[in-house]
């Protein structure tokens, strides 16, 4: 049900302007002005001024907080469920009513059958509301376009007799905004949330947003951060609620405390920082603070080992702890308690010998036990435990292991999960903890705790953050800096291109391109919709790879199709760019390709991570493989370093099965979890596993002439009978690509290729090295081997030939200018042939 | 007058003797219990005859009577010392506390009176 004329909110909108109220704020200032004047020439005149200013104050406030206001009855989530029974026109808000309003009275006084979205669409767009104007300036909107766009579609429409009826496209939109309101918790439906369900619906509204690259998920977004930032103004400006009040402090908290003289030397405590600067807003991890705040009020061990990774947002929890305790909502263990950061490293710095540092140590310790209102926090605990005893580090964890069994004592240590596995789990110093995760925030979370730093970075730099380049931080930073937790990487990435946007280009606003350029110089990857030189890659791949392979045209050509299918995000996978089995025997070719596609992809043969999968042949060779509390990992820790790489498996076969079993899930899901327990992501690596196990069978097919499609299904039905590779195995990569053995003519190709190459270098010298078919032959002679192919080739140039020219250079017997040729009997040189 | 005067007059009514008292009096609840922290008047009550600073000896072990004597009174001037200091700052809360009470007395009744007082003095000035 919806009826706007029976709600206490559309009293508000008929009293809106009548000029009693309309005006009232400016009156209310104009005959307070004119009471200062009077004040000096005729008193009790002006005191008549005086009474009708604060006549209109009252009006304007009963206006704002009573007409504006009207208090629902029941719950919009109430209304939601019930729609026959309630009515939903009761949950606007006035902004939100007006816009409805005005769009009634636009569809009867233009004759339109009934009242259509796009004429609420117009009057929301077309009031001066700030919540709109928010939106369409951060999001960088062109709000006069899509207006005349509607305001188009609106002439458009048929002359009819009006029957007062909304049509089902504006009741869907009151529904919808209802239920996005609901959704956020809100008591009313405002004009964002009305915009947010228009998206949703309006085609019109869809196309433009469409056009300008905008998402329903984007406006949703714009909404949230309008309303944090208006709830933040709003609670500052009430100095007399309790919360803003309680900021002043108190003067004799500390009275029942002791003096913390050499702690207070060395250490920061939060609480002083909270007086001066305020604390932001924290956006999520309100689970972890709970969570401490459970630990912290125990009777027994009151001690919590807060675990995460640095960025994720430890400090931020403790800074809310602090917060809490400063504002007494916490529980009594912790309300008034001071929250002291302990400086470790400066204790370290000051005290000469081992025996001063443990001195000031257990002065501090039992300065914040007796002081009775310390909590203690040390970060980077895992530096000052089960470490061994040499210069400028130190083990407190016997020290420290006696305050921390005792009741009265409480402490928050912070670490990191690879300090945590390898220092502090082994110690005996972990039963007097109680061990809080903290977790990274989601892309959503981050949009908001990044909204919350923009008035910052806006201030500091005097620039303008758009929306549109706060999204690309969150995208660009999940995926092309995985390394690095969230809120931290995009925070940090939202300063460094600020900076940039200051001093480097004549813009005032962080644009989606700035973004894109800071990413790109950052990973050494071009970013941003498929990039156009990654386009001219995919589209050109068979000819930039038959530039260094030769034959091979069926095995190239099924690597470029799957590339370009995976890269186009044709196919819905989730796992790497895409992955291959290269198959074959050894010398023809698999190598090279894998790293002509490293040079060609990712820039460089450098940008290849290569395992041989033969020193995987055990169980225990996994902690290798993934990390372990004590090693890295050889796979995952180079992928976490490096996501845009080509990953080679060398003989993949040789690994043992639960090791293949390992990379069934990183071809599915596109990541593994790392010994350390930390996501590496695979989803920007190109996979290649190599093998020639079954290169008989290939060589046999040839022999037989068969087919080449009958030759990969042969080649599959002897994996499957030897059990080599697993069928599930198979099916996940994007290609198996066999690799044919090399005909004469091939070799003579590749030897053409190679002796090319060295030409070009002796070109830089200004040498002219002729190739005669004579030497080509010759080295195809050499260097080709039935078992080992064509490697032996580049090593038979670099003896036979390499070695002769680079004498003749040394001992000046080739001087600039001269042609020069190897001659193919007894590889003598021969100069001007 | 129609429907939504009569109605609008009705809320003014609602609004100013009843909402906002309401809203006056939480304001003033926040004034005072905010004072009483400020002066932590409950803590330091609570912790009235606790040593200051926490400054305290601990006793001897044995029968040492003159080292027991020298605890015992150190103890106690430190207590003592603490018990005089915070009676002071107890006594200034409460005072604040009082003005307080008054001036959200004053604002509480002036509101209810205001739209009176505001005719009554026009009426007089005209």
């Amino acid at each position: 049900m919806f009826n706007l004329k029976e709600t206490a909110i559309f009293h508000a909108v008929v009293w809106k302007d009548f000029p009693l109220f309309r005006f009232a704020n400016v009156l209310k200032k104009l005959l307070f002005v004119l009471f200062l004047v009077f004040l000096f020439f005729n008193p009790s005149f002006s005191l008549i001024f005086l009474i009708f200013s604060i006549f209109f104050f009252l009006f304007e406030c009963f206006f704002n907080i009573k007409l504006k206001n009207p208090r629902p009855k029941k719950t919009l989530e109430l209304a939601i469920l019930n729609l026959s029974e309630f009515n939903l026109a009761e949950f606007l808000d006035l902004e939100a009513a007006f816009s409805i309003w005005q769009a009634i009275n636009f569809s009867k006084k233009r004759k339109l059958s009934e009242i259509p979205s796009e004429s609420i669409l117009f009057f929301i767009l077309d009031n001066k509301d700030k919540e709109i104007n928010f939106i369409f300036s951060r999001g960088l909107l062109d709000k006069n376009n899509i207006k005349n766009r509607i305001e188009g579609h609106l002439e458009s429409l048929k002359r009819e007799k009006f029957n007062g009826e909304f049509s089902a496209d504006s009741n869907a939109v009151i529904l919808e905004a209802a239920k996005f309101a609901n959704q956020r918790n809100q008591e009313r439906i405002g004009v964002g949330d009305l915009l947010v369900a228009q998206v949703k619906i309006d085609p019109i509204l869809k196309k433009a947003l469409i056009d300008s690259n905008t998402k329903k998920e984007d406006i949703e977004n714009l909404v949230i951060w309008f309303e944090s930032v208006e709830k933040k103004i709003e609670r500052k400006s009430k100095f007399w609620e309790y919360e803003n009040l309680m900021s002043w402090g108190s003067i004799g908290r500390d009275w029942a405390a002791g003096y913390t003289i050499t702690l207070d030397q060395f250490s920061m405590d939060w609480l002083a920082g909270i007086r001066i600067y305020g604390i932001e807003e924290m956006v999520g991890h309100e689970k972890e603070v709970l969570q401490m705040e459970r630990i912290l009020s125990r009777d027994e061990v009151k001690n919590v080992l807060l675990i995460g990774e640095p960025g994720a947002g430890r400090m931020k929890i403790v800074q809310e702890l602090a917060k809490r305790a400063f504002f007494n909502l916490s529980s009594d263990q912790i309300n008034s308690k001071r929250i002291v950061n302990l400086d470790v490293v400066s204790i370290l710095a000051q005290g000469q010998s081992q025996n001063k540092v443990e001195e000031i140590m257990e002065k501090v310790f039992k300065e914040a036990l007796f002081a009775g209102n310390v909590i203690l926090v040390i970060d980077d605990f895992h530096n000052f435990v089960g470490q061994k005893a040499q210069p400028g580090v130190v083990d407190i964890s016997g020290l420290i292991s006696r305050y921390l069994s005792m009741p009265h004592f409480q402490m928050i240590a912070i670490t990191n999960f690879p300090g945590f596995h390898r220092f502090i789990e082994p110690s005996s110093i972990l039963n007097l903890f109680e061990k809080v995760e903290v977790l990274e925030l989601t892309e959503k979370e981050t949009i908001l705790a990044l909204a919350n730093r923009v008035p910052y970075f806006e201030r500091k730099y005097k620039i303008f953050v758009s929306y549109p380049a706060v999204r690309d931080i969150i995208k660009y930073s999940a995926r092309y800096l995985p390394q690095l937790p969230f809120p931290k990487k995009a925070i940090d990435l939202l300063d460094e291109i600020s900076v940039y946007v200051t001093r480097y280009t004549k813009s005032q606003i962080i644009l989606p391109e700035h973004v894109a350029r800071i990413i790109s110089d950052k990973v050494q990857i071009p970013v941003g919709e498929v990039a156009i030189k990654e386009k001219e890659v995919l589209l050109s791949l068979e000819k930039l790879l038959h530039e260094r392979i030769i034959n091979q045209e069926e095995g190239v050509k099924e690597i470029s199709t799957a590339l370009r299918r995976a890269r186009a995000e044709i196919t819905v996978r989730k796992g790497p760019m895409g992955c291959f089995l290269f198959l074959g025997p050894t010398g023809v070719g698999k190598t090279e390709t894998t790293k002509a596609l490293a040079e060609i992809y990712f820039g460089s043969e450098k940008k290849m991570i290569r395992l041989d999968m033969s020193e995987f042949q055990a169980i225990k060779d996994i902690s290798r493989l993934i990390g372990s509390g004590n090693e890295e990992g050889l796979l995952t820790t180079k992928v976490r370093e490096d996501p845009f790489s080509l990953v080679l498996l060398d003989e993949f076969e040789k690994a043992h099965p639960n090791i293949l079993n390992i990379f069934l899930q990183v071809f599915d899901e596109g990541h593994l979890t790392d010994g350390l327990g930390r996501k590496v992501s695979f989803l920007d690596t190109i996979i290649i596993a190599t093998s020639n196990a079954g290169y008989k069978v290939i060589l046999e097919a040839i022999k037989t002439e068969t087919p080449w499609p009958e030759v990969k299904q042969k080649l599959l039905d002897y994996f499957f009978s030897q059990g080599i590779f697993r069928p599930e195995l198979i099916n996940r990569f994007d290609g198996v690509v066999i690799f044919k053995p090399l005909t004469k003519e091939n070799l003579l190709a590749i030897a053409e290729l190679l002796l090319q190459k060295l030409k070009k270098n002796l070109k830089e010298k200004e040498i002219n090295f002729v190739i005669t078919p004579e030497l080509k032959q010759k080295i195809v002679e050499l260097g080709y081997d039935p078992v080992f192919g064509a490697r032996q080739m580049r090593r038979v140039i670099q003896d036979k030939i390499e070695n002769v020219l680079a004498e003749a250079i040394l001992g000046d017997e080739i001087k600039r200018g001269e042609s020069v040729t190897v001659e193919p009997k007894n590889f003598r040189l021969v100069i001007n042939p | 007058m129609s429907a939504i005067s009569q109605n609008i007059f009705i809320q003014y009514l609602v609004w100013h003797f009843y909402d906002q008292p309401r809203k006056i009096l939480k304001t003033w609840k926040g004034f005072l219990l905010f004072n009483l922290e400020y002066f932590s008047v409950f803590l330091l009550l609570k912790t009235f005859f606790s040593p200051w600073r926490q400054y305290r000896w601990f006793y001897p072990r044995g029968l040492d009577i003159p080292k027991y004597l020298e605890t015992f009174f150190s103890n106690m001037i430190s207590r003592v010392l603490g018990a005089i200091l915070r009676t002071g700052i107890i006594l200034t809360g409460i005072f604040f506390e009082i003005l307080i009470l008054i001036t959200g007395f004053l604002v509480f009744t002036g509101w209810f009176i205001l739209p009176a007082l505001l005719v009554f003095i026009l009426i007089k000035n005209v």
